[in-house]
């Protein structure tokens, strides 16, 4: 009796394995493959890793991504402060579905009166950082260096 | 840019509403290619429409779009 529970047990374990499996973060879908995963098992679903909180860069660089493999702009030309009307020559539909885009990529969703103020990349960035609470780096960097420095620098003063 | 008159304004955010919802819509369907053919009708029929000024006929064109936009949902929801 004791032994077909366990056995029982140990088989639901078995089974159960296949849906712990931690995926590698390396095939994490992007917004390219997105739909072709959403129908696969329920352990290639994506992951949102709540422990993994967002860092600036970590925006910056997947929204720049994201921009940069947008068939109408031309890579090339794309800089963080360069407006999407004037300097990239996209209309207001092409800003719907960048926001559509990053909705997609971020998996969240953006009211319409946020994404209006969509200008320049530098918007969508700060606005995701205000989405997920991160303050760092928001600021330019040489800023943080020099208050630390300044730290640094009492905290000698301190010790001496 | 010229200046919009506030109902041109209004009927402006209109159809950037429809649009927006038709590319979520766009985004429910599977197929790679037969997304992008939609998407690219779609992007066409706005800018065939682009120039409109006159307020009654830029209405009637935004309900035609929420009609097809409604029947292409329900096609979806009959198909899956």
């Amino acid at each position: 009796m004791l032994s077909s529970t366990i056995r029982l047990l140990m088989r639901s374990a078995s089974l159960m394995r296949p849906m712990i499996t931690v995926r590698p973060l390396s095939i994490k879908p992007t917004l390219m493959n997105l739909n072709e995963k959403r129908k696969l098992l329920i352990n290639e679903i994506p992951r949102r890793w709540s422990h993994v909180h967002y860092t600036y860069p970590m925006i910056e660089s997947r929204v720049m991504l994201l921009l940069r493999l947008f068939d109408k702009i031309d890579p090339n030309s794309l800089k963080l402060d360069s407006r999407f009307v004037q300097d990239l020559g996209l209309d207001s539909l092409d800003i719907v579905e960048i926001t559509a885009a990053v909705e997609d990529e971020f998996w969240t969703e953006i009211p319409e009166v946020d994404s209006d103020h969509f200008t320049t990349p530098r918007n969508i960035i700060q606005y995701l950082c205000d989405k997920y609470d991160v303050y760092e780096h928001i600021e330019p960097i040489s800023a943080g260096k020099e208050y630390l420095k300044e730290a640094k620098e009492a905290a000698d003063r301190a010790h001496h | 840019m010229k200046q919009l008159s506030l109902k041109h304004f209004l009927v402006r955010s209109q159809a950037i509403t429809l649009y927006r919802d038709i590319m979520r819509t766009l985004m429910k369907i599977d197929d790679q290619d037969y997304r992008k053919e939609m998407r690219d009708w779609t992007r066409y029929e706005f800018n065939r429409y682009k120039n409109l000024t006159d307020l009654g006929e830029i209405r009637t064109q935004i309900a035609l779009g929420r009609r097809h936009l409604n029947e292409l949902k329900l096609s979806m929801k009959m198909a899956s």
